[in-house]
């Protein structure tokens, strides 16, 4: 009797462990499952959408300290993105974007030339139809400075 | 003679109920419906795909250069029919009108006029299109109408990846139905619905494994035909997409007693790296023997890739890697998502919450799906983590590789990409301790009835999503 108590107590223990482990998987399987479809909200995002994004802030904001400030930063920002990167059409469009909504309509007819330069002839996420409305638009805008 | 006749009728009987059977009545009448439901060269770069078929069935198998500009000739009328499908934004409502397709669908394909498609896919290699190819050829015969070329190469594409995972349930040792609930995952079926290379893709590592897992589970030493039938089936696979080459090397799941001696393992190792490099060598060697110059870029608005991506990474490894791992993060449900239900050019979702308690249900089939009698080792659960989780980190760095230079994010990596490691990650969950005895006398029902509801909730779906329903 001594000698089956401990033992069958240790079946059970064995069979538990066995339990436990078999069921490890299938908590890591649906904490892992629960953790990704309700993971933290964390900012990722690419620096030239983050800078573009201020400047569009920028452009709805009325505070116009807080719009100066907004511009400084995003136009400042993706300046040295475009210095970084220049082969990359999309942030002199943007560049574009922001210098033409700061009346620099040179520097932005200068920046949607080169976005049309490296950006034409693309299938998908085409960048050389906007690039050409900033173009377009920069080039009347300065026109209508010029005669005014 | 009496007893003979009912023996007949019970063998016919259990066999209908056979998850294979099953499968492919199930596989057939809803992959089907969505043939017609889903907007014709609407799923992901279907038009591509489907040019891509065209041209194989023309006989054009090799890219021509025309000008500055790379590709194959297209009637005229067919890439008009297929550009009006393109760029619908049904995502704000926009829906296509019955009449239309209908006003389409009487357009004769007109091969006298043609033009020069410049293919920015014609790298591709044209394995994977044959059965789309075959497809067009006898829908032709039929009615050469573009949609109906279109139409005819979904149900041969479909037919293939039946075939396909038929064979797979079929020889699949353990977890029948853990394959089987796969196979008809909404995303999974949407994809074998469409003209896709995902098709063969995913069909095809279902079958690499389900081979795998049958060597290894035989109790002989595995024969000569058997290598042949797993190496044909590994080149075929790798011809299909790229990006899979671990998945083959599931076949190390199979104990070193049925491989035979150490010699044949490494032998076999090397192997399958080889042909991890075939389509390269071999399709990717003949495309550039051929010289072709220019040719239209996918994308133009960020230089993706290059050697400046290198250089971006080699100037600070560390913040790369950790971009990486945030991606999981913050893309992860996304990335669930797309490998459940993501249709169209994946800006459609099907409801969150269905997508939600799905994924639990794959999660708890693949535990309860265990068979008493065939456990998987620790040995065959270590392998086939390495080949899941690999291929899931490979395509996740091929892809953030593949980003633009300097890029934070991933661009362009979808959960359907995922689909074909789903079975050997959720195998790992295989444990005989979860089967209990109702759930062997019901699964017989129970999953199918699942998979039907699901299904014909996608089917419905995709039917009043896209269309403008009477």
């Amino acid at each position: 009797m001594n000698q089956t108590r401990p033992g069958s107590n240790q079946g059970t223990n064995s069979l538990q462990a066995k339990k436990l482990r078999a069921l490890f998987p299938l908590i890591l399987f649906v904490a892992a499952y629960l953790f990704f479809w309700s993971a933290p909200e964390i900012k990722l995002v690419d620096p030239w959408h983050e800078a573009f994004s201020q400047v569009n802030v920028a452009v709805n904001t009325r505070d116009p300290v807080l719009k100066q400030k907004l511009l400084d930063l995003g136009g400042g920002k993706l300046k040295e993105l475009c210095a970084q990167y220049p082969y990359h059409a999309r942030i002199h469009y943007m560049l574009g974007c922001y210098f033409e909504f700061t009346g620099q309509y040179d520097s932005a007819i200068v920046q949607a030339q080169e976005a049309l330069r490296l950006g034409s002839g693309g299938t998908a996420n085409r960048v050389d139809d906007i690039a050409t409305n900033v173009l377009l638009s920069a080039k009347a805008k300065k026109e209508a400075l010029i005669k005014k | 003679m009496k007893l003979s006749i009912n023996r007949k009728i019970s063998i016919t009987r259990q066999q209908l109920l056979c998850p294979e059977f099953l499968f492919v009545m199930i596989g057939y009448l809803f992959g089907l419906s969505l043939v017609f439901a889903n907007p014709p060269f609407h799923s992901n770069d279907e038009d591509r795909h489907f040019y891509n078929s065209y041209f194989l069935s023309t006989g054009q198998i090799r890219p021509v250069q025309h000008e500055n500009q790379i590709g194959g000739y297209l009637p005229s009328n067919l890439y008009n029919v297929s550009a009006t499908f393109q760029g619908i934004p049904f995502y704000s409502g926009a829906r296509i009108f019955p009449a239309k397709l209908k006003e389409l669908k009487s357009v004769r394909l007109d091969e006298s006029s043609t033009m020069f498609y410049d293919n920015p896919s014609y790298r591709t290699n044209p394995v994977p299109y044959l059965p789309y190819a075959a497809g067009i050829l006898i829908a032709r015969i039929v009615n050469s109408n573009p949609i109906n070329l279109l139409w005819g190469a979904r149900c041969a594409g479909l037919l293939a990846f039946l075939c396909i995972v038929f064979f797979a349930i079929r020889i699949m040792p353990v977890h029948k139905f853990l394959l089987f609930a796969l196979a008809l995952n909404p995303m999974t079926l949407y994809q074998a619905a469409s003209v896709t290379y995902d098709a063969m893709s995913v069909s095809l590592s279902f079958l690499l494994v389900a081979l795998a897992l049958n060597y290894a589970f035989q109790e002989r030493q595995i024969r000569v035909g058997q290598i042949v039938l797993f190496l044909f089936v590994a080149i075929v696979h790798c011809f299909a997409k790229p990006g899979y080459f671990l998945i083959p090397f599931v076949f190390f799941v199979i104990p070193q007693r049925n491989i035979g001696s150490m010699k044949k393992t490494v032998g076999l190792f090397f192997c399958l790296v080889l042909i991890g490099f075939l389509p390269d060598l071999i399709w990717g060697g003949y495309v550039s023997s051929l010289h072709l110059n220019g040719g239209k870029a996918l994308c133009k608005d960020f230089v993706y890739g290059t050697r400046e991506q290198w250089n971006s990474i080699a100037r600070a490894p560390t913040s790369f890697l950790v971009h990486f791992l945030l991606n999981f993060i913050v893309q992860g449900k996304e990335w669930m998502i797309g490998a459940m239900g993501r249709l169209g050019y994946s800006y459609t979702h099907l409801n969150h919450t269905v997508l939600f308690f799905h994924g639990l249900a794959l999660i708890a089939l693949s535990g309860l799906d265990s068979s008493k009698a065939l456990i998987i080792s620790l040995r065959q659960k270590l392998i086939l983590g390495c080949v899941s989780i690999g291929t899931i980190g490979f395509i996740a760095a091929a892809f953030f590789y593949g980003s633009p230079v300097g890029a934070h994010t991933i661009f362009g990596l979808q959960g359907r990409y995922f689909i074909p490691a789903m079975l050997p990650i959720l195998l790992l969950n295989s444990n005989p301790m979860f089967r209990t005895a109702i759930w062997e006398k019901r699964k017989t029902l129970i999953v199918p009835l699942y998979a039907s509801a699901l299904l014909g909730y996608l089917v419905l779906f995709t039917a009043s999503h896209f269309y403008y329903l009477p």
